[in-house]
Parts: C-alpha cells; structure tokens; sequence
C-alpha cells in the first residue's frame, strides 16, 4: 500500500516523461544538465566523424532518450537500495522521494548515458572497415595517449613504450613501393582490391556470421568504404597540439622514420628523388580512406 | 577527376575494353588508421567491440577534458556480449588519469570582455562546475526552497540535504554544520581497497558534550569519535556505506571543494594561487587495524588496491581543512575552506598583472598594469611548467595585438607569477584598474631596433 501510494506515482510521473525530453530537463539538477550540454557540444564539435552520418541527424535525440533512460535506471537501483537498507516499507519510500526528488540523475548516471549515446551512434561501419584494414596491415594497437603525444609537443624518443612498435610498422609501411600488394605515397598505403566486389566475396561468410550483413549483400560493404572515404579524423582543435595532426611529414620527422633510413640511401652522397605525389592525394590529403576505381 | 569512390584517377580508362567500373586499390591514410585503431582497442574482429569502442571514445574524450568528479567511482561500467560464451556481462573499465578542471576555449569572449565566464561560468559563489560536482542534489534542493531563483551561496539546509553528495574516492573534501553549530570537518573516501571513510570533525565543547542517540554502525558496534592528540580534532574511521550517515547524525553537510591547481585566491590586494598538499594525513591514524584491503580478486575493485596511482593520493585540502596557497616560492599560507570559499576568483575573472611581467613573452604597452582575464592552462602548457608548488603560475588570457596594430586581435593565453598580479576589486586594485590597459602589443624583437641600416644599393659606387 505504502508503495503503491508513495513511489509508484513518481515512478509514472517519470515514465511519463520519458518521451518529452525537453519536459525531463527541469527535473534534472543543473549541475547534471550543464555538464551533459557541455560534452554534448564537445562532441558535436570534435568528435562527428566517429559517429555514422544518418545516425548523428538524431544526436540531441539519442542524448536525451539515454538521459531518461538512465533516470529511469537511477529510480531503480535508488528504489532497490532504500529498500534493502531501510528498516521498513514506509522509510524506503520517503527515502526514495526525497532522493528522486533532488537528483533523479546522478553524476556518473550522467556519464554512463553518455557512454551509451555514443555507443548507440559509433560508426559500426567504420569499425568493420577498420578491422578489416588493421587486418592487412597488422596495425599495432597504441594506447591513445601516446599517440597525442606523438602528434604533440612532449618529446619522442628511444626507451619510450610502444616507440619500437610505431617505429618498426610505420617503417614497415614506407618500405612498400610502387607495384607491391601495398603501396606506400606520402602517408598513405594502398590495399589492393579492398572494397571491391572480389574482397566482399572473399570476406563474406566474416560478414554474415560476426557482422550480421545478409548474404550476397555487397551494396553494404561497398556503403561502408564509401562513407569511411570522406571520413577525416582532426581533433587539433581538441587536443592542444602543435600544428596539424594530419601532417604526415611532420608526424614521421617527430619520430624519425625516413626513406632514407630503410634503403641504405645515407651511403650514397646524392638521395633519391622522392616520387611525384599522386594527383589524388592533393584533394584527398588528411581523409581517412578513399578508393581509387579502375577500369578493368 | 577525383572523387571519393567511383573516381578514374590512375590509369585512364581504355574505350576498346570493358568500361564497367571496379575497385582497384583503396588508399588509407596511417595517422588516421592508427588514431581509429588506438580508439577501438585490441579486440577481435566482432561487431561486439561497438561497446568497446564507444567506451574508449567516452573516457578518450573524458581524458582530455573532463576531470575525474564526472566519474567519481573511478570506472566506467558498460555492457558487452561476450560471444565466446553468449551472454551479455557488464564490464567495468577503470578511467585514466584526468584534467583537474574542465577544459575551456581560449576564446571565451564573456571572460574577456566582461569578466564573467560565459563558458562553465561560476555556479555558486565563486565556484564553478568542477568545484560543485558532488553538490547536485544540494543544488537542486537549494533552488527549490529558494524558489526557483539561483543559489548565491552555499550554507547547510537543516537535517536534510538531498540525496548522498557524489564523492571521489580518496579525496578529501570539507564538511560543514549547520548554521551557528560551530562544528566544522572534513571527509574522505579511503583510497584503497579498505572500504572505510576517514571522518574528521570539529566543534564546541558544549556541542560535544550534547546528548545524541547512538548510531549503529554495525551489529554491536556503535559510532564513537575519537580523539586526535594535541588538537581539537575528532576522528572516526567508519564502514564507507556509513559516511553518510555519520555525516548526517552530526547535521553535517560536505562543501564545495576546490580540487585543482591554478585556482586563485585573492586576500586584499594579494593574489594566491593554490597548490596541493604535500601529505594531507595525520600520520598517528591507522587504518588497517579494523579495514585490510580487501582481496578479492573476482572483483574489479581489487584491481583499484594499494597499487593505486599516485595521482590518486593528491589532496588539495588536509584533513584539517585548509588549502595550502602560495604568494610566491616559500611563501605560502594555510587557509581554511570556509576564507578560501570567500576568497575563490571566479574563472574569466578580472585581474590586474604588471606590464614588466609580460616582457618575457614579447609584449608591452605603455601602461604599468593590464587587465586581464583569469584562465586555467591548457594541455600542453602545463607540460611547460613543473608540478613542484613552487613554481606555480597563473594563467591568464589576454588581447594581444602586432606590433604595428595591424591584424587581428589574436586572444593568448600566458602565465605570471603570483606576486605580479593585483586584484581589481581591492582599494589598491581600484586605483589601477581605470588606468590599466586592455590589451597589449608585441614588442620589437631585441637588436632589431637598433639594428644599424644597411646602406642603399650602390652607395659605395656612388661615392666612388
């Protein structure tokens, strides 16, 4: 009875809300619903390319439906706690009241519906693509704290963790020529066939099992790599980084990786000319990935 | 022509053969695939690592700019479909290390211009989001019996205060009594696995003396305070689901806390900036007498034990309840929480800093003081500065302008020394203040000006 005439009301009154996000905001406490406006912004400003384009047109939504989910989970596991812990029916109630009441969402309920908002809106189809390319190339995985750091200031040099790593791969990357399965060009290395409908039939049954793409369904794969090439992840503007992250020259130069070092050039008293840039790489400079079509 | 698919860049295309299109070779970008790469971790190749790499994304983006109070359990709990055994399990990642405040545009015209922040402004008081994190329900209480209109000041609401302030795990934060009780304290969350709360508090003999009925603790162990030797100090080390309550029986409310460095206290005239304590603990307290760690390693709490970063141990207020601030090396002072509440600058705040101060940067004006705006350092600017207190700046954005007055007005951020800054609502400051420039222009480069002038083309031939 206590229940029924005490919570349950206040339970509905919640649930009711749940779909009039706008009417949810004065419920939240203000120190919730500034700090969820700001990571709001910073990530609508920084972070769009992690996140699929249809996806994001319904960003504020997805925000604010995870919010009052989550009030929905702090009402519960406030409510599951009061009850374990009061002495009677009628103390949880009013505890439960009085907690809903000053804070339906808590700080870390805040950051967990974030969490889950970007979970929901991450570019699944960037993740796959970026699978299957860590897969050819053999990508190490870097924390991302060292490479910030390596787009940075800090200074770079033996001895530090995960520098052999980089080093020895993106040297393994520069030594591709021209002609080879991979090809390397002014920070780019070229994957033959990748997103062609002889490397979706090869890849297939990987789809259909882990992916859940139905079968014979190239116009998926094919979406995906075309999204993915217009796709380019700057966070200068976040991050205080000298110069542009996307500065491949200038990446390389911090940790020392060079032409020159991998062919023995250094004997000879004249280096070899670079070779020409490739048309495409002068509009195409700082994306993601872009493919190139052939005629066969 | 150059498109992102479906382009013919490379081989021109053959009239004679077949001109269906196909997909000869994509082109990626490293620093790029790195970056993805480093975000969506080490997994395998399972559409499962969506959540994985949503959470990286999150505490990334936390990482950079947030600080720990908007995660104060220290870890993130996201769930996972497990699909070696198909099931769905929550899984628990411990967030890394984290700004001391949130990160802000250099930009903020409103700080500028009018010294008042318009990006995360002052929320109470002073204070602004960071200061306040656990103080949500607090503020949401308070806003209610003041119906509706914003809370200016913090004070304790009687008996009750809203649901349990959100409190980081081993930091201290202050507490306060009710109005006119006289108690005063602080407390802090153990930061190890001890699952215990160090509870410090002070107050009136008369109010000590005060009968209150015994609060259980546990089956046949009731609250007691002890006494701290030499002070006027009571402690008690309680179960950590307990803090609340203890707080609670003493109608004690936990304050607002300034957890960061480069905060800035101003005294009169005088101008601090805080720092944090070197060791915050009494040492004559013990706790592993009633609270071992507790190992249990099926629990991802065991992993957060005594191997705890160190950066989990910085305190910015002492069990005592005072902030240490310093005027300049050696020479700080001790302040308790409730002066440091009044004396707290507001970020984007005013402050006056000496024209002389600027020099070493390339700027001048021709007036003895600027006006300029109280700022935090941004990433990569503290890596220019040593943690040691001592050597504590303060930072400040100001417009800057070329030497010529020509191009944009640029907004920099830059870094003084305490003792070259002035607050403008002192009576000294105020004196200042009406003459003090608003922005300052770079100076010639040292030999340029007196640099002697090449002589034209040809001279010498003229002369010949």
């Amino acid at each position: 009875m206590a229940w029924s005439l005490c919570v349950l009301p206040m339970f509905a009154r919640q649930l009711a809300l749940l779909n009039k996000t706008g009417q949810v905001d004065f419920e939240i406490n203000y120190v919730c619903r500034t700090y969820a406006e700001w990571i709001r912004n910073i990530i609508a400003q920084f972070f769009q390319s992690f996140f699929g384009g249809t996806l994001f047109l319904s960003y504020d939504r997805v925000i604010a439906g995870f919010m009052t989910r989550q009030i929905a989970t702090t009402f519960m596991t406030t409510t599951a706690r009061h009850l374990c812990t009061a002495s009677s029916v009628t103390d949880a109630n009013t505890k439960i009241l009085l907690d809903m009441e000053s804070a339906p969402l808590t700080v870390q309920s805040c950051t967990l519906a974030i969490n889950n908002a970007l979970t929901h809106l991450a570019d699944t189809n960037l993740i796959m693509i970026n699978q299957l390319i860590r897969d050819r190339l053999n990508t190490p995985v870097l924390p991302p704290e060292f490479l910030v750091e390596v787009f940075g200031s800090a200074p770079i040099g033996l001895g530090m963790r995960y520098f052999d790593v980089l080093f020895g791969w993106l040297g393994q990357m520069m030594q591709f020529r021209q002609g080879g399965e991979v090809e390397y060009s002014t920070g780019y290395v070229s994957i033959n066939k990748f997103g062609s409908l002889q490397d979706y039939q090869a890849k297939e049954g990987f789809f259909e099992s882990y992916f859940g793409v139905s079968k014979n369904n190239y116009y998926t794969y094919s979406t995906a790599v075309r999204e993915c090439a217009a796709k380019t992840f700057d966070l200068s503007g976040f991050i205080n980084m000298e110069g542009n992250m996307n500065d491949f020259q200038r990446f390389v130069g911090r940790l020392g990786v060079g032409h020159d070092s991998f062919n023995g050039d250094r004997a000879q008293p004249v280096a070899t000319p670079p070779p020409p840039v490739h048309p495409a790489f002068e509009t195409y400079r700082s994306t993601y990935l872009f493919t190139q079509n052939q005629v066969y | 022509m150059n498109s992102a698919i479906g382009n013919t860049a490379g081989a021109s295309p053959n009239a004679n053969q077949n001109l269906r299109p196909g997909i000869s070779k994509s082109w990626v970008s490293l620093i790029q695939h790195l970056l993805v790469t480093s975000i969506q971790g080490d997994h395998d190749l399972h559409s499962d690592n969506i959540f994985t790499f949503g959470a990286s994304l999150t505490e990334f983006i936390l990482n950079r700019c947030a600080p720990i109070q908007c995660t104060p359990s220290r870890s993130l709990i996201y769930e996972s479909f497990v699909h070696t055994d198909n099931d769905v399990l929550p899984l628990r990642s411990r967030v890394g290390a984290r700004p001391e405040y949130f990160v802000r545009s250099i930009n903020d015209s409103g700080a500028i211009n009018n010294g008042c922040s318009t990006e995360l402004p002052a929320v109470l008081g002073a204070h602004p989001l960071e200061d306040i994190m656990h103080l949500g329900s607090w503020l949401q209480l308070a806003t209610i019996l003041n119906q509706g209109s914003k809370v200016r000041n913090f004070r304790t609401l009687p008996t009750y205060n809203g649901r349990p302030p959100e409190l980081v795990r081993g930091r201290t934060y202050p507490a306060l009594g009710m109005p006119g009780s006289g108690i005063r304290g602080t407390v802090c969350l153990h930061p190890q696995n001890r699952l215990c709360a160090l509870i410090m508090l002070t107050m009136p003999d008369e109010v000590a003396a005060a009968p209150r009925p015994p609060l259980v603790l546990r089956e046949g162990m009731n609250l007691e305070l002890q006494d701290l030797e030499g002070t006027i100090w009571y402690y008690a080390i309680v179960p950590v689901d307990k803090w609340w309550a203890v707080l609670q029986h003493f109608n004690v409310m936990v304050a607002p806390l300034v957890a960061r460095r480069y905060a800035v206290y101003a005294r009169g005239e005088t101008v601090l900036v805080s720092a944090a304590h070197a060791s915050a603990f009494p040492r004559s307290i013990s706790f592993s007498d009633q609270f071992p760690v507790t190992e249990d390693a099926s629990d991802d709490e065991g992993a957060m034990g005594d191997d705890a970063d160190q950066d989990d141990n910085v305190q910015y207020l002492d069990s005592m309840g005072r902030y240490v601030a310093f005027l300049k090396k050696d020479e700080s002072l001790l302040m308790d929480f409730e002066d440091a509440h009044e004396a707290l600058v507001p970020v984007g705040g005013f402050l006056l800093v000496k024209t002389s101060a600027l020099q070493a940067f390339g700027l001048g004006c021709n007036r003895d003081w600027v006006r300029v705006s109280l700022r935090y350092p941004d990433e990569g600017e503290i890596d220019n500065t040593t943690t040691e207190n001592e050597y504590l700046h303060i930072y400040f954005a100001i417009k800057t302008r070329d030497r010529n007055n020509a191009g944009p007005m640029k907004i920099r951020v830059l870094h003084a020394k305490a003792e070259d800054f002035l607050h403008p609502d002192s009576a000294g400051g105020q004196q200042h203040m009406h003459r003090a420039a608003t922005e300052v222009f770079a100076m010639p480069m040292a030999g340029v000006m007196h640099q002697q002038p090449l002589p034209p083309p040809g001279e010498e031939n003229m002369e010949e």
